[in-house]
């Protein structure tokens, strides 16, 4: 009788990508396979905390409680009270199987600091439930990345909860890169007074894909402050949509809720929505929000041609240029010609 | 030595014919300045000259070296040896001065071959401290947040490092300060040699004190109705253009019809849509 082994090979663009990286966690099809983190400030247990789950983190959403009642692979990562980890810890989740309903939790303790990078992954076809919940206590502080390049026969829906307490803050910088159908909700509670959310979000279509992108910022306490900025590109015929949504309930008085989308459409019968909504039930806020979709701009096309650059070359300045936001994404070189070429083959 | 030579010209822009007959020989080595007034052409000649996609030839030839320029694309023109100092430069924010005219230099060279990053850094920074343009310039995206002035002077830089055979300056002096004017004048001048035509359009003689022109032509209802030396630049200075309609028997010297007022929506819109 032979003893389970997990299959721990890894794709060769993900193998190439994490080699330079420190603190690294990858997750095979739910099973965890490698973990280089060795700090011994960070908790790290591959079982979700039943507890944590339902006291902070109910949804009516199906496909979040489907996950929180099940899931094939489990993480759960605690950063204990005032510890401050500087270096960044870097998950990469690689899906091969069929399907994959990942469940990842984040407990930051009072006035704890933390980095988090991840990369969702995949080359094969199945559908995937992906839910990441990061509840930060008083104080604490979270800068949080996550790459999604899934292959273009995944359907996946990829989910990310974040619960804030007072005086505590958050940076969500999220992009889409890869070629599948994806539904990508970010949710932040701000429940604390003071309390910091802000979802920078880069979304690339290309082919007959269709991504939405669903941002929230909920202000349950006052003097909470929220900012959504969504970035994207629509090529060939695919689909994008922008819902991003800032609520400010009664009485949350002098928060602040901004909010901004730009968009282009490159493919001839590309489409994409951009519906900002703000829903506030309160008279002292300071709250906006606008959208700027539209076509590469002809004049400045015209501009960067007349000094002898290609039009194709003129337009991949404009959309790299367009796209900046995603430089935050790339820690080193060898990620920056990664985004760089996922960019390229999805902008062509 | 490059000759750009304009026959006939005719062009429009949204079925109205602008230009109605222009002709017009640049060769190397010489300056030539368009004057007149607002609203008779000169830029449209600048702009059909480069190709923009919003004016339609209908006759006539534009020619660099005999080859014919209004079958290229605006691209082509420019490696050419085109080259357009625009009068509202764009702003294109997220591209950086330095990748641009990177990227505008490797496209005028061979397939696989890229300029030295040496050498460029260097003709860069050179042209940086002869426009006296603030250091971090290669690092700041392409005219973005610029003043009038800035933009103005990173047109000339853009044709330092690029090195065109024909360039034509739309009204590079408008919002120039004297300061400016002067570092352009300068800039410019240096550049002249045998091989340079150089053809400057502006309104106002002020700029000819600073870049010396030896031909002057005089532009009104799309065609140019005028050439002369230096002294009729002179008289233009002290005597405006009423002389020349009048000599010429032209009545209203403009092609482009003043912009019609908008009617602001508001109270008294139902009235005077009324009148």
């Amino acid at each position: 009788m032979q003893l389970y082994k997990p299959d721990t090979r890894i794709p060769t663009v993900i193998e190439a990508l994490i080699d330079e990286f420190e603190n690294l966690i990858v997750i095979k099809d739910g099973e965890l396979i490698t973990n280089t983190t060795g700090e011994d400030r960070l908790i790290i247990t591959t079982k979700a905390p039943r507890a944590f789950l339902k006291d902070h983190f109910t949804s009516d959403k199906p496909v979040i409680s489907a996950n929180q009642e099940s899931h094939t692979g489990a993480l759960h990562l605690e950063v204990a009270e005032g510890i401050r980890l500087t270096a960044p810890i870097n998950i990469v989740y690689i899906h091969e199987k069929k399907d994959l309903v990942q469940n990842t939790t984040l407990t930051l303790k009072k006035g704890a600091f933390a980095t988090l990078n991840e990369y969702l992954y995949s080359e094969s076809e199945g559908t995937i439930n992906y839910l990441f919940q990061a509840r930060l206590e008083q104080a604490a502080s979270l800068e949080y990345s996550g790459i999604v390049n899934l292959d273009e026969d995944t359907l996946s829906t990829v989910n990310r909860l974040f619960k804030l307490d007072a005086t505590s803050n958050v940076s969500v910088k999220t992009a889409q890169l890869g070629n599948g159908k994806t539904y990508q909700d970010t949710d932040i509670d701000l429940v604390g007074v003071h309390a910091y959310g802000e979802v920078k979000t880069v979304a690339l279509s290309s082919g007959n894909q269709e991504v939405i992108i669903n941002s929230r910022i909920n202000h349950k306490a006052r003097q909470t402050e929220g900012l959504i900025d969504h970035y994207g590109v629509a090529n060939d015929e695919s689909f994008m949509a922008f819902e991003g949504t800032g609520k400010i309930e009664k009485g949350m008085a002098k928060s602040i809720a901004h909010q901004h989308n730009k968009g282009v459409i490159l493919g001839e019968t590309a489409r994409l929505d951009a519906n900002p909504l703000l829903l506030i039930d309160e008279f002292d806020v300071d709250a906006s929000h606008g959208a700027a979709i539209g076509k590469i701009d002809e004049e400045q096309l015209y501009y960067l041609m007349s000094r002898g650059l290609s039009e194709k070359d003129a337009q991949r300045l404009i959309i790299n240029g367009f796209l900046l936001p995603l430089e935050s994404l790339m820690q080193n070189e060898k990620m920056k010609d990664h985004i760089n070429a996922l960019l390229e083959a999805k902008t062509r | 030595m490059a000759t750009l030579k304009i026959e006939n010209l005719h062009a429009r822009v949204e079925g109205q014919e602008i230009l109605k007959g222009v002709n017009l020989e640049i060769e190397g080595g010489k300056t030539h300045a368009i004057m007149g007034p607002n609203g008779t052409g000169k830029s449209t000649l600048a702009s059909v000259i480069m190709g923009h996609p919003r004016f339609e030839v209908t006759a006539g030839t534009i020619t660099l070296d005999g080859e014919d320029i209004l079958e290229m694309s605006t691209d082509e023109r420019a490696r050419a040896g085109v080259f357009l100092a625009m009068q509202a430069p764009l702003e294109v924010p997220g591209v950086t001065n330095s990748d641009f005219i990177k990227t505008a230099i490797n496209a005028r060279m061979k397939e696989g071959e890229s300029v030295s990053l040496f050498k460029f850094i260097r003709e860069f920074d050179d042209a940086v401290g002869k426009l006296k343009m603030r250091e971090d310039l290669p690092h700041r995206y392409l005219n973005d947040g610029f003043s009038g002035g800035e933009k103005k002077r990173n047109e000339i830089l853009q044709m330092r490092m690029l090195k065109p055979k024909i360039a034509i300056l739309d009204e590079i002096d408008s919002g120039l300060d004297i300061d400016a004017l002067k570092i352009v004048g300068e800039n410019v001048t240096d550049m002249k040699n045998d091989d340079l035509g150089l053809l400057l359009i502006t309104h106002y003689q002020r700029l000819l004190d600073y870049i010396s022109a030896d031909i002057v032509h005089v532009m009104m209802q799309g065609r140019i109705v005028k050439t002369g030396g230096t002294e009729l630049m002179k008289k233009i200075d002290q005597h405006g253009y009423d002389w020349i309609k009048e000599e010429l028997g032209i009545e209203d010297e403009r092609v482009i019809p003043e912009e019609k007022e908008d009617i602001i929506l508001g109270t008294c819109a139902t009235k005077e849509a009324l009148e």
